[in-house]
């Protein structure tokens, strides 16, 4: 009895040294970790961007001896949400995938250091990179982000069910002649459609492009109702019709995520897709999900290809506030656009090499499917296109990541009609963009 | 078995004997560490600490970002009363929420304990595999609610999941989709919930062993059939154990999240949208914390008062030995 309680005292005790030893030794650890060479990655992709980042990591560790990447990747969705945790608890990785919808957020709140100093001192060089590209991680004057590649919204559909229904894809089609091809389709081979049910508002705001109108203003929509009918009509048609997917599909799978997209995922052509209103950097992930589907690429529905499409500088590095060694984060970003090791390890899947060099180097060894982008951005995006609209205000994730979902699932569950749906939306989106 | 103990009413536990064992001492700090009192303070400081840290601090910060526009990777700004009038008056998914939170709580609750219930009372004859058995049932509930456990019940209630499969085994062919439903979706995370029955049945199992057989005895001396036997005595004396779970587990029923995030996200139209889901999307995909915290105070106040008012209810059919 005696030792026993002795010994259990002496054991608490030495539990709470214990524990307070590690969590000292825990900050400590954090602390120490630029100093010893320690750069954490993040970014958002699918199993094929993972494993090429990877590559491209390990090639980094080895040009410069002691310096270890951490790298750590999401989905979209969950990227976003980690991400601002990590802020609001200090521990921001150093370099940071940024997207065009989130710079200015971020930018605004000062959580991103600028990187004028190290493209200055040649850290980052920028030599042979368009003028443009740079620009657009420009916010008030200084560089924020560095692109990592461009790409542009792509209508990616299964060449097989076109050729199985009789119908060739055409240089660009209108929604009303989007929805003949879907109906006929149909009829013809069972495939359903997908226009873009549940996922944030790129196409909507495509669409309106072609008509010479803006969706997001700072503080309100740049459109009414009226404007915006036609877009939830497609849903109306499609689901009274009978050739939009049901909105049960989605119940199960993960809406957004390229591995259960309907255009890959699934064997009933019932609950299947004939096409995926994506970006021309999804391709060769879809392609690979799915080798029995022969994917190409057109332009999305507008009522005027050449004032809707855009070039979207893809994705962004950028160097997070609580980096301790940015130009250690710096060199890594430089790797990333300019070593030749790393290029040919991402090839196009962040989108074309922003730097011509880069690009030169990767020409011949890509893939069927990476060279179907290239030429669809040389040929069809390029010559037919039109400035990208400013960044989105913070407030639009209201509008992207409910607003415009939950609207398009009534009206797929026949709750609402198209005219209700754009009275809604408009009412709902000024509301929170109004917050 | 330990967890005899967690349903023995106070009072039958005679006192510690005073602490009457004397330490050699050592040394001054020895003496100093093995005051009464210094021991306990001493002893206690971790879970104080923690507590503090971990609790206290936290629990303050959060209910300040309730008077806060908050974005997390910005600094809140104060906007006094903005975020209650805002639930209150303009949010219609707030309403939304609360009442599936509600709904599947105050439904799989009873259910579930209804079954953990009968379950128990199968388990309770000794038998040489009656110990797997039990083994066997608690497993759900350490897997329930598990993020593998919810991708595979969204997989077997697919449109071809195993759940259709098996009613065309009866003759019942069909492409229902169970998640794909307004009225059927919150269903199949109330029997996903029911499932997890393993926990409540071993407090039950426990309990039920305590019942003293001489009751039963002079009962069947009596004349009373099993029947009257479970009505009169076993259900009766069982009621503090009834009592404990239905409080623990439609706490646990209200704070759900797993099941509704990974399996249906809401959908279809919002049906099976959880309290703790909206708040964690508000939170963290649309960036409004100071509206997330919000919720979650109310909320917070909604189980005090729910718990509150089961406890007024007790004396109205809870057994009290001491009564």
């Amino acid at each position: 009895m005696k030792n026993t309680r002795k010994l259990l005292a002496i054991a608490t005790i030495g539990a709470t040294l214990i524990s307070m030893a590690a969590c000292g030794g825990g900050s400590k650890g954090g602390d120490s970790s630029a100093d010893s060479g320690e750069l954490s990655v993040a970014w958002w992709g699918n199993q094929d961007r993972n494993a090429r980042q990877a590559k491209v990591n390990k090639a980094f560790e080895e040009a410069n001896k002691g310096v270890k990447v951490k790298g750590s990747f999401f989905e979209w969705n969950d990227y976003w949400k980690k991400l601002s945790t990590q802020v609001a608890g200090k521990q921001m990785p150093d370099v940071v995938a940024m997207d065009y919808s989130y710079l200015q957020q971020y930018v605004e709140n000062g959580q991103l250091q600028a990187l004028d100093d190290y493209i200055s001192d040649g850290t980052i060089k920028t030599k042979g990179i368009d003028k443009n590209v740079l620009n657009s991680g420009k916010m008030n004057g200084k560089t924020y982000a560095l692109s990592l590649g461009s790409s542009s919204p792509a209508l990616i559909y299964n060449k097989k069910v076109l050729d199985q229904a009789g119908l060739t894809m055409p240089k660009s089609m209108t929604l009303d002649e989007f929805e003949k091809m879907s109906k006929t389709i149909y009829e013809k081979t069972g495939y359903k459609t997908n226009f873009r049910y549940y996922e944030a508002s790129e196409l909507l705001e495509y669409v309106l492009r072609g008509e010479g109108k803006t969706l997001f203003k700072s503080k309100k929509l740049g459109v009414d109702a009226a404007d915006l009918k036609p877009y939830f009509k497609v849903y109306q048609d499609g689901i009274d019709q009978g050739w939009h997917l049901g909105p049960d599909v989605f119940t199960e799978i993960q809406t957004g995520s390229v591995e259960q997209d309907p255009l890959v995922y699934g064997n009933d052509p019932g609950r299947r897709s004939w096409v995926s209103m994506k970006f021309t950097s999804q391709l060769t992930a879809l392609q690979k999900v799915n080798k029995d589907a022969d994917l190409e690429l057109a332009p999305w529905p507008s009522s005027n290809l050449k004032k809707a499409n855009y070039v979207k500088p893809g994705m962004f590095f950028s160097i997070s506030k609580s980096c301790k060694n940015p130009k250690l984060a710096a060199k890594y970003i430089d790797f990333y656009t300019n070593n030749e090791k790393a290029v040919k390890a991402m090839l196009t899947d962040r989108g074309l090499p922003i730097a011509s060099e880069s690009l030169k180097a990767i020409t011949p060894m890509l893939s069927p499917e990476e060279k179907k982008v290239i030429t669809f951005m040389n040929d069809v995006v390029i010559p037919q296109s039109s400035a990208i609209n400013p960044p989105s205000p913070a407030s639009a994730a209201t509008v992207n990541t409910q607003t415009l979902p939950q609207i398009e699932e009534a009206l797929l569950y026949r709750k609402i009609n198209a005219e209700g749906a754009a009275k809604q939306f408009e009412d709902e989106a000024n509301s929170s963009l109004s917050r | 078995m330990a967890i005899q103990a967690t349903v023995t009413q106070s009072g039958g536990m005679p006192n510690p004997p005073q602490s009457g064992v004397k330490f050699r001492s050592h040394g001054r700090l020895i003496r100093f560490l093995q005051k009464e009192k210094v021991a306990g303070v001493v002893c206690s400081a971790p879970f104080i600490f923690g507590f503090l840290m971990f609790l206290v601090v936290p629990l303050a910060l959060s209910l300040y970002y309730t008077f806060t526009d908050y974005n997390i990777i910005g600094e809140p700004r104060f906007i006094g009363l903005d975020n209650y009038i805002r639930m209150f008056t303009k949010d219609p998914l707030f309403w939304q929420s609360l009442g599936v939170t509600f709904f599947f709580a105050l439904i799989s609750t009873p259910l579930r304990l209804i079954f953990a219930l009968l379950v128990a009372l199968l388990l309770l004859r000794n038998s040489k595999i009656s110990g797997f058995y039990r083994a066997a049932f608690y497993l759900p509930s350490i897997l329930g609610g598990s993020v593998a456990v919810a991708i595979l019940w969204k997989q077997m209630f697919a449109a071809d999941g195993v759940v259709n499969k098996a009613l065309g085994l009866f003759g019942i062919h069909t492409q229902f989709a169970w998640l794909g439903n307004e009225s059927s979706a919150i269903w199949t995370l109330i029997i996903l919930a029911v499932w997890q029955f393993g926990s409540s049945m071993l407090i039950f199992l426990a309990s039920l062993k305590q019942i003293p057989s001489e009751l039963y005895e002079a009962a069947s001396v009596d004349g009373a059939n099993k029947w009257s036997q479970f009505w009169k005595i076993t259900l009766p004396l069982l009621t503090p154990t009834i009592f404990f779970n239905l409080v623990m587990q439609s706490i646990n029923g209200f704070l759900a999240f797993t099941q509704c995030y990974i399996i249906t996200q809401g959908k279809p139209r919002n049906t099976t949208l959880f309290f703790m889901v909206y708040m964690y999307d508000e939170s963290f995909t649309r960036y409004h914390a100071g509206y997330g915290a919000a919720l979650a105070w109310v909320m917070l106040l909604l189980i005090g008062i729910y718990t509150g008012v089961l406890f007024l209810t007790k004396r109205f059919w809870v057994y009290d030995e001491e009564a």
